[in-house]
């Protein structure tokens, strides 16, 4: 992947990593989207990226997602390490203000999934470590039940009720404040 | 934290050995998720969703998960009492109260502001009582004096404190008394576990503990004391006395406090003072430095945390100068949030501030 002729610090920002999901496909990245992971982090410290990384808990329709969220959050990274000379203070606090509401909007239509794509998400951040997706994506779903009675979110997510009525009444006891 | 962290990354591996599906999911929470989910769910939402099943009750309840929320969300505890009305509340960061308990009977005198414990000890002029925070049911524990000191005349000071035996989950108070004995003080000691009916002697502390909430505090199931000099309040620089829960029984050897020559220097203009609390589960020596005649005043305040029990090692993880908007007012660190700001109470203006 190097490109030829280039310094050692141009070769360095072009590194690419490549990426096999649990269907085959490859993914090729840069290094700088790639290490939003922090477990493909550690695999490029280690030395171990030759030949691509599997991730065989990953499809490529989830990877797919993956890598359109760490490219969109690499920039979001790298325009604030490089922020800090040329612009005024003010000016600088607008570009990053419209920055940060772009990548809002980013966030917010990139949430617009199913819920099977959601949880899968999920899993895959939680596999990859990369802590702005989890947080993103649980947080999505933390909201989506926090009005909800727990019938309700019962049959929102296929859950059995297997408490007993003795049960249920234990806990109305324990937590009785939340009822009321 | 990280120890916290990496805990819960550990347990949830034991928990979930098989490896994740990559395969779809049929919209079914997985546990893994579940945990991820519940831990960014406020506290009065997340109780009332202990209701949905099983799975999601277990996970709530256990006390892992306990600490990873309290660390996102912590709630904290006040004894509130006024001519009107005594009760327990339970205060969110937002500010707004979350659960009251209203007490009965004769509360006439309470001490403890602290960040949510499973249980709270309190003391009224003649008797603890212990509150299970989660029912609202209290317990006064017996005023009575263990028999081999009933001989004594009545207590001039006490204290007590309440702990959780991390191995067994057992809950126990200790109780130290303080007596007048001619010029000489004569502490005793007594334990009660939670859910007996009478205290047990043990021995009397083998130096001259200082018996006061800010002075003494139990971490993991050991208490730990400064050392009393001259007079109640007045603590010796550098040791710290043990006393063991599990075997009740007091440590044979003191801990060493922050060492000496790095703590600030006293002199005719600069005091220091010396509290113990816990934070973010370690034991904790709060040094707060002020200009002598200003009691209570504290112009600046660093936190040394026991990092290694075993070899005594203690770092200081946080300093800072106290605002003058608040200087007055005795300020307690109650608790380290999951960002790394604290969260300190503020005695006479009853406000919290993150720092």
């Amino acid at each position: 992947m190097a490109s030829a002729g280039s310094g050692d610090e141009k070769a360095a920002a072009a590194a690419m990593i490549t990426l096999i999901s649990s269907d085959n496909e490859k993914f090729e990245v840069t290094e700088a989207t790639a290490t939003l992971s922090q477990t493909i982090r550690h695999m490029i410290e280690d030395g171990c990226t030759d030949g691509g990384v599997p991730l065989p808990n990953v499809t490529s329709k989830i990877l797919a997602r993956v890598i359109e969220y760490c490219k969109k959050h690499a920039t979001a990274a790298a325009g604030e390490e490089g922020s800090s000379s040329s612009f005024s203070d003010a000016a600088f606090l607008e570009v990053d203000r419209a920055f940060l509401e772009e990548l809002e909007e980013f966030d917010d239509a990139f949430l617009e999934v199913d819920r099977a794509t959601l949880f899968d998400l999920i899993l895959a951040a939680n596999y990859l470590d990369i802590k702005g997706l989890l947080n993103l994506t649980c947080q999505k779903v933390a909201d989506s039940v926090k009005g909800k009675t727990p019938e309700q979110i019962r049959e929102m997510y296929n859950i059995v009720n297997d408490l007993t009525p003795e049960e249920e009444a234990e806990i109305r006891r324990e937590t009785q404040w939340a009822f009321e | 934290m990280e120890s916290a962290l990496v805990r819960t990354a550990k347990r949830r591996r034991e928990l979930h050995a098989a490896p994740l599906a990559a395969t779809g999911n049929d919209g079914v929470l997985p546990t893994d998720i579940l945990h991820e989910v519940l831990l960014r769910l406020p506290a009065n939402v997340l109780c009332r969703l202990r209701l949905v099943c099983w799975s999601w009750r277990s996970l709530t309840s256990d006390p892992i998960f306990a600490r990873a929320h309290f660390s996102r969300h912590p709630l904290i505890v006040g004894l509130y009492n006024d001519a009107s009305c005594r009760e327990v509340q339970f205060v969110d960061l937002s500010g707004s109260i979350v659960k009251q308990i209203c007490l009965t009977g004769g509360w006439d005198y309470g001490y403890n502001v602290s960040a949510m414990p499973s249980l709270l000890c309190t003391r009224t002029t003649n008797e603890g009582c212990v509150l299970n925070p989660s029912t609202g049911a209290f317990t006064v524990l017996p005023a009575n004096i263990e028999a081999e000191h009933q001989n004594k005349s009545s207590p001039i000071l006490s204290l007590s404190l309440l702990g959780r035996i991390p191995s067994t989950g057992v809950y126990k108070v200790l109780r130290i008394h303080r007596y007048l004995m001619g010029s000489d003080p004569l502490q005793t000691c007594e334990v009660m576990t939670v859910g007996d009916v009478r205290w047990m002697a043990r021995a009397c502390p083998p130096v001259t503990v200082a018996a006061t909430p800010l002075h003494a505090v139990i971490v993991n199931g050991v208490a730990y004391f400064l050392l009393e000099v001259h007079h109640p309040g007045y603590v010796k620089m550098g040791d710290i006395a043990l006393f063991d829960l599990a075997t009740e029984e007091w440590r044979s050897d003191t801990l060493q406090g922050p060492p000496k020559g790095l703590l600030p220097i006293v002199d005719e203009k600069t005091r220091i003072c010396l509290h113990l609390t816990k934070l973010n589960g370690c034991l904790v020596t709060i040094c707060r430095c002020s200009t002598r005649g200003h009691h209570y005043k504290d112009e600046s305040m660093d936190l040394w945390f026991l990092v290694d029990m075993d070899k005594g090692q203690w770092t200081k993880m946080y300093s800072f100068q106290c605002r003058p908007v608040l200087e007055y007012g005795l300020r307690s660190p109650l608790e380290v949030l999951s960002d790394g700001r604290i969260l300190i109470w503020v005695d006479c203006v009853r406000c919290l501030w993150g720092i």
